[in-house]
């Protein structure tokens, strides 16, 4: 158990010292903890892979998650590129992968548009917020700041299933009648909003804004979650001044996330009206 | 179901190659030479890297400007379009110069410090002069250049009341423009998309019929300018947002439904004189070079030759439209004043074209 004692070290190549009396029995406390934790609870395949609570199983969550929709979002870049590249041309790899949309392998314009735009999507929404941010500051900000883990292990958990939920109903949207989103990533009304405007205005566009309703949800609660873990659970000595340069800008990312989601939220939903 | 099938069995395969993969690695001795902990060879390599890099992405630069350096817009037909073109080639000229630096830094630095066991490196805590120099210098320069550029902004996008001026509206609906000039009046008449509908559907703009300012206003498909007038465009939109781009003029204005932007510039240079540039006369005997090859396919297999390209002033549309907004676009003529009169008097008014 804790045992007091005075003890002070000296920071490696200053003249700082600092007083670790209390840092001991910290970290003899949760020692302790830990032992009597693997004594009851045992845990499964669910909890350890799939509904995991732990930052670091999470973040390789996130990892492979946003990978899959990378690649995705890359197929979708080299196909509307070879038709820019060479317009009217006939593909065998359209007529494989569009089918109907592309007849004889020539790829229909409204079909490079959604192309276009679920990319630009996937790109943004599903790689650079979700996946990096999803990857990194989970994975960093508790190693960093000195945490066991993020504030709330549950809502981490919740934030990277709403975000998986997001990524399902965006690749649903790919096979809908009528094709999914087409309206460019930032989704301007009103030819995102009128099924006569184009037909990826049709039921693409409602699943690609309820895709965003949940997304915006994951990263809204990531990012409070990244806040609160940065404001409150530094280890002692480490100020916000001392923070490393990268926990800062993930806890500003995480600050801006939180200000514009819900703005987008309105946005996904009035449009939806 | 075939397609279901191929990817089934590829996802299968793919796993089978992974779990081998790890089988085979599993079953090797433990290599202690080659763990992942990088050795002062590994940094050496690494270093040596990097500074190559360098040389290759500015091999790769100064190949791209010569082999590409002629696919940029032809200097501006306008008179704004010269400070404009004058704030981005001096945007431009900043950023590549300290970027030049800041990279070449950079790897350099990487190169030079490369891991070495034997060298120590210095610890530093900070410096606030250091700092200081480093954020003061970007802030003056970032503020120059903003300065600079609103001032050219306020410059371009205020419109003085000028009764020589010509007044055309743009219309822009899925997938075309249309253009309206005021007539004699110099008024353009009130407008409205419930009016589309009207004398059979000839009301190609939906002018309002009861307003007597737009008898006499003029619509066409094809938009002609006078040279060395200002013209004020006042835009609008049909049923989605679309956006008026006339780059070789440096003038965007987005139409949107509902509102009537503006944009206003002088034409400088008439099509005659711009297709007699030399720079243009390169460019349309390269594009046509490749319409030649092409067409030389196309008789081959049987099929109609391509036209020869002609340089022409265009109007497009720069914000996705739908299905055809690749292709929305209008030609823009600027010609001389007496052209431009001659051309405009053969046009019907709109009272004329509806009886």
């Amino acid at each position: 158990m804790a045992q007091k004692n005075n003890r002070r070290a000296k920071i490696v190549g200053t003249d700082i010292e600092v007083d670790i009396t209390e840092k001991k029995d910290v970290i003899i406390e949760s020692h302790d903890e830990d032992h009597e934790h693997d004594h009851h609870h045992k845990e499964t395949f669910i909890t350890k892979y799939i509904f995991s609570i732990d930052h670091k199983m999470i973040s390789k969550q996130y990892l492979i998650t946003g990978l899959i929709m990378g690649i995705v979002g890359i197929a979708m870049s080299l196909l509307f590129r070879l038709q820019l590249a060479w317009p009217e041309e006939s593909f065998g790899v359209f007529d494989v992968l569009l089918g109907k949309w592309a007849t004889d392998g020539v790829m229909d314009p409204n079909v490079y548009l959604a192309l276009v735009t679920i990319h630009g999507t996937i790109m943004v929404f599903f790689v650079l917020t979700a996946g990096l941010s999803g990857t990194f500051s989970n994975l960093l900000i508790p190693l960093q700041i000195g945490a066991r883990d993020m504030a709330s292990g549950f809502l981490n958990m919740i934030s990277y299933w709403l975000f998986f939920i997001s990524s399902a109903i965006m690749i649903a949207s790919l096979f809908v009648e009528a094709g999914p989103a087409a309206a460019g990533w930032t989704i301007y009304p009103p030819l995102s909003a009128l099924p006569q405007a184009q037909p990826g205005s049709a039921a693409g566009m409602t699943l690609w804004l309820v895709s965003m309703a949940f997304f915006i949800a994951s990263s809204l609660l990531a990012a409070l979650n990244y806040i609160v873990t940065v404001l409150n659970l530094r280890t002692e000595g480490m100020t916000m001044t001392r923070l490393p340069l990268t926990v800062w800008a993930f806890l500003v990312t995480a600050i801006i996330g939180v200000v514009f989601s819900s703005i987008i939220i309105c946005r996904s939903i009035t449009n939806y009206g | 179901m075939t397609l279901l099938l191929v990817l089934t069995s590829l996802i299968l395969i793919s796993i089978a190659v992974w779990q081998l993969t790890k089988i085979l690695e599993l079953s090797k001795p433990v290599d202690y030479e080659n763990n992942e902990i990088a050795t002062d060879k590994d940094n050496d390599m690494q270093g040596k890297l990097m500074f190559l890099f360098l040389i290759f992405i500015y091999g790769l630069t100064i190949f791209s400007f010569f082999k590409y350096g002629d696919v940029i817009l032809p200097e501006s037909a306008s008179v704004h379009g010269e400070n404009y073109d004058r704030l981005l080639w001096f945007s431009f000229s900043v950023i590549f110069f300290v970027q030049t630096i800041t990279q070449a830094l950079l790897h350099y630095f990487a190169f030079k410090y490369r891991g070495n066991k034997k060298r120590k490196a210095l610890f530093f805590a900070d410096s606030n002069f250091l700092e200081g120099v480093w954020t003061i210098i970007p802030t003056i320069a970032l503020a120059g250049l903003i300065l600079y550029g609103l001032f050219t902004w306020v410059d371009i996008m205020t419109i003085e009341e000028n009764d020589e001026a010509l007044v055309v509206e743009l219309y822009a609906q899925q997938f075309n423009w249309k253009a309206r000039y005021a007539g004699e009046d110099g008024v353009l008449g009130d407008a409205n998309v419930r009016f589309l509908q009207d004398f059979d559907g000839k009301n190609l703009v939906g002018i309002d019929p009861t307003d007597r300012n737009g008898d006499d206003d003029i619509v066409v498909q094809e938009l002609h300018l006078p040279v060395n007038r200002e013209v004020v465009f006042r835009i609008r939109s049909q049923d989605v947002l679309h956006s008026a781009f006339m780059p070789h003029f440096r003038a965007q204005m987005n139409a949107v439904p509902g509102m009537i932007n503006q944009f206003a510039f002088i034409p400088n240079t008439t099509t005659q004189e711009m297709r007699l540039r030399p720079e243009i006369v390169e460019k349309v005997k390269k594009i046509n070079k490749i319409r030649f090859d092409k067409s030389e396919e196309l008789i081959a297999s049987g099929d109609f030759p391509l036209d020869p390209y002609e340089f022409d002033f265009l109007l497009l549309c720069n914000k996705i439209c739908g299905a055809s907004h690749y292709n929305m676009q209008m030609k823009i003529i600027v010609e001389t004043e007496e052209k431009f009169n001659k051309w405009i008097d053969e046009q019907q008014t709109f009272k004329e074209f509806v009886q």
